[in-house]
């Protein structure tokens, strides 16, 4: 009896492994293509330089307001997805030195539950120190910024979700 | 059966009742109200024709797209489509109810209830989901306009570049990053030819219109990739000037219009919204361009008469954010001496000699080292953007994996010293035109304002 229980076991821990993972990748990647997150901020253009005050986009990304934004985009994990894949060389370099604007307002972006400065700290120390195993990866540069945006985004969700 | 009479004193109830009833119910018809606004001449107020988006003495509305207009003539005749716009109040309630005028159209409402008796009037209408979600009406606590410096890097912001923001000082969001900020830009093709670029950018040609983002995206844009300063002109709305101008960013986002690189561009079209809801002209102006320093210059103007006359200010304040590129040099100042040549010493040798170099410094010093020399190989990169060499970006992330061994610690940011804003300086009375050729051959148009007397300082990518 007791074996077979740990055979349960076994069978339930493994599905629930081989499935937690998919699961997050299918988030952020649908997010990703539902919400038009690649689209550029400030696209490139051969003839002319990075032209900033040109408008191509007239809206219609999860960075944008919910005006023009599908619901599935806006607030909540649209937000948090678009703003991971769009900010994360400066969450790179906040979660390096464990402060700064991008890396507060993930925290409170994400959702993690914090619920005093303590609180707060833990979080930060915990994030940073996931995130350095994803830096500690071999192929860390040659990642793309889908990648790295996906790695970060699913490190996040795992640790809000454990600490909910 | 003897019939009913009516009792004396409820007839004198009923005659008093219809005599004193409330204007709403008596005026409930929309022909009463269209002939009410006849007699006011409301189309022909300046408000209700800034809200339409015709120019002062035009003959018809900037706005190219047709669903702005209730009215198949709207956009040539205001009367006509204040006609409509009063139609369309009564108009019946579809199962999406913001298709209805009234959600589609609610600064026009929210500026006629204060002239006319619009029956059952109210600002916000929860069958207007749309407007609700958007919801600013209740988390926006002020307006700014930024400037933002000029940058040689793009013809068309040679001049500088305006936004409006939302502000809405949330707890949760002291910086602001998802505070919705209002741009406005021409919708230019990919490979777009760069002769091709200059005729259409000055004489017409491009689509424009105004796109409503979450700041930070400005804030990746102008600071953190341009290394361009803002200046945050935070201004003094009341509760109704506040109120009709997110109004109307509502009624206008995704409009199109024509642009006009030298007067009708993105700094324009913002004065405009400023203009709609302040009783001061902000877009007077004599010369053939509009540029992003005439604005901040009228709008001290206007604070300064205001000011002089004891009424209340229209400047509450005005911010100055540096560029990322400001902040690193501050803080790649901010060294101590040894930090410094340590620092230098690892640029010049690579990242081979990170570990041997540092171990000579202590913890806290090891900790300012890098920090310095990730937001500089992070600046490096981001000039790099276009072809990043492979070897800063190893040097950047063997950087940041020393980093993450040490502990977290604030970045050193000192004060940096407040940068005058360029509104400060005389107004732009120049203009000269020159077309030079860009290091990789190709050409650009460049279109350079000077000052008389100050030349602003503006940075260089």
């Amino acid at each position: 009896m007791i074996a077979n229980m740990g055979k349960v076991f076994a069978l339930v821990a493994f599905v629930s492994l081989a499935f937690s993972q998919p699961v997050l990748a299918r988030d952020f990647a649908e997010i990703y293509t539902d919400c038009g997150i690649g689209a550029i901020i400030a696209p490139k253009n051969d003839a002319v330089a990075t032209v900033t005050n040109v408008t191509w986009d007239l809206g219609t990304t999860a960075i944008s307001s919910n005006i023009s934004s599908p619901d599935s985009c806006v607030g909540g994990k649209g937000r948090l997805v678009a703003f991971i894949y769009n900010s994360y060389d400066h969450l790179e370099k906040n979660l390096a030195s464990g402060t700064g604007t991008y890396l507060e307002t993930l925290i409170v972006l994400a959702k993690y539950d914090v619920r005093s400065e303590q609180d707060r700290q833990v979080r930060i120390k915990t994030l940073r120190d996931g995130f350095a195993d994803l830096a500690a990866n071999p192929n860390y540069t040659d990642q793309t910024r889908y990648e790295k945006a996906k790695a970060l985004y699913e490190l996040v969700s795992e640790q809000v979700k454990e600490t909910a | 059966m003897p019939r009913a009479r009516l009792n004396p004193l409820g007839a004198l109830f009923i005659i008093s009742a219809i005599l004193f009833l409330p204007a709403q119910l008596q005026a409930a018809a929309p022909e009463d109200l269209i002939k009410e606004a006849e007699r006011l001449d409301l189309s022909e107020h300046p408000t209700w024709l800034q809200l339409l988006h015709y120019e002062p003495g035009g003959a018809q509305s900037v706005i190219l797209t047709d669903d702005f207009f209730l009215s198949p003539e709207g956009r040539i005749n205001p009367k006509a489509e204040l006609v409509a716009t009063l139609r369309g109040y009564f108009s019946p309630w579809s199962e999406n109810g913001d298709e209805h005028p009234r959600c589609r159209f609610p600064a026009r409402y929210f500026w006629l209830s204060q002239h006319l008796p619009l029956p059952d009037y109210n600002l916000r209408d929860p069958r207007c989901r749309g407007l609700e979600k958007w919801s600013l009406l209740d988390r926006v606590k002020s307006v700014s306009l930024l400037l933002v410096s000029g940058y040689f890097g793009n013809p068309a912001s040679t001049f500088g570049h305006a936004l409006l923001k939302l502000n809405t000082d949330s707890e949760d969001d002291r910086q602001g990053l998802f505070d919705l900020t209002l741009n406005y830009g021409a919708l230019v093709p990919e490979h777009e030819n760069a002769l091709r670029y200059i005729a259409r950018g000055l004489f017409g040609g491009y689509r424009a219109g105004f796109s409503d983002r979450y700041f930070y995206t400005q804030d990746l844009v102008y600071s953190r990739t341009e290394f361009r300063d803002i200046w945050d002109y935070r201004l003094n709305l009341s509760d109704e000037q506040r109120t009709l101008l997110i109004l109307h960013i509502w009624e206008i986002v995704g409009k199109k219009f024509d642009y006009f690189f030298l007067k009708k561009n993105c700094v324009y079209r913002l004065a405009e919204l400023v203009d709609l809801v302040l009783d001061e002209d902000l877009l007077r102006n004599s010369h053939p361009w509009y540029v992003p320093e005439d604005l901040f210059h009228s709008l001290k103007a206007i604070d300064q008469a205001r000011r002089q006359r004891g009424g209340p200010h229209l400047i509450e304040s005005v911010r100055y954010i540096p560029s990322s590129q400001r902040k690193l040099y501050h803080q790649l100042q901010w060294l101590s001496p040894q930090e410094r040549e340590t620092l230098n010493a690892i640029v010049q040798t690579g990242a081979d000699t990170l570990s041997s170099h540092l171990e000579k410094l202590a913890p806290d010093q090891q900790i300012s080292v890098l920090d310095g020399l990730l937001a500089y190989q992070q600046y490096r990169l981001i000039a790099e953007r276009n072809d990043p060499k492979r070897a800063d970006q190893e040097m950047k992330d063997r950087i940041l994996r020393a980093r993450l061994k040490m502990p977290p610690r604030p970045v050193d940011e000192p004060e940096i010293p407040e940068l005058r804003s360029p509104a400060d300086g005389s107004r732009p009375m120049e203009l000269g035109i020159g077309v030079a050729r860009q290091f990789n051959g190709t050409f650009s148009s460049g279109c350079m304002g000077r000052h008389s007397k100050k030349r602003r300082s503006v940075r260089t990518a």
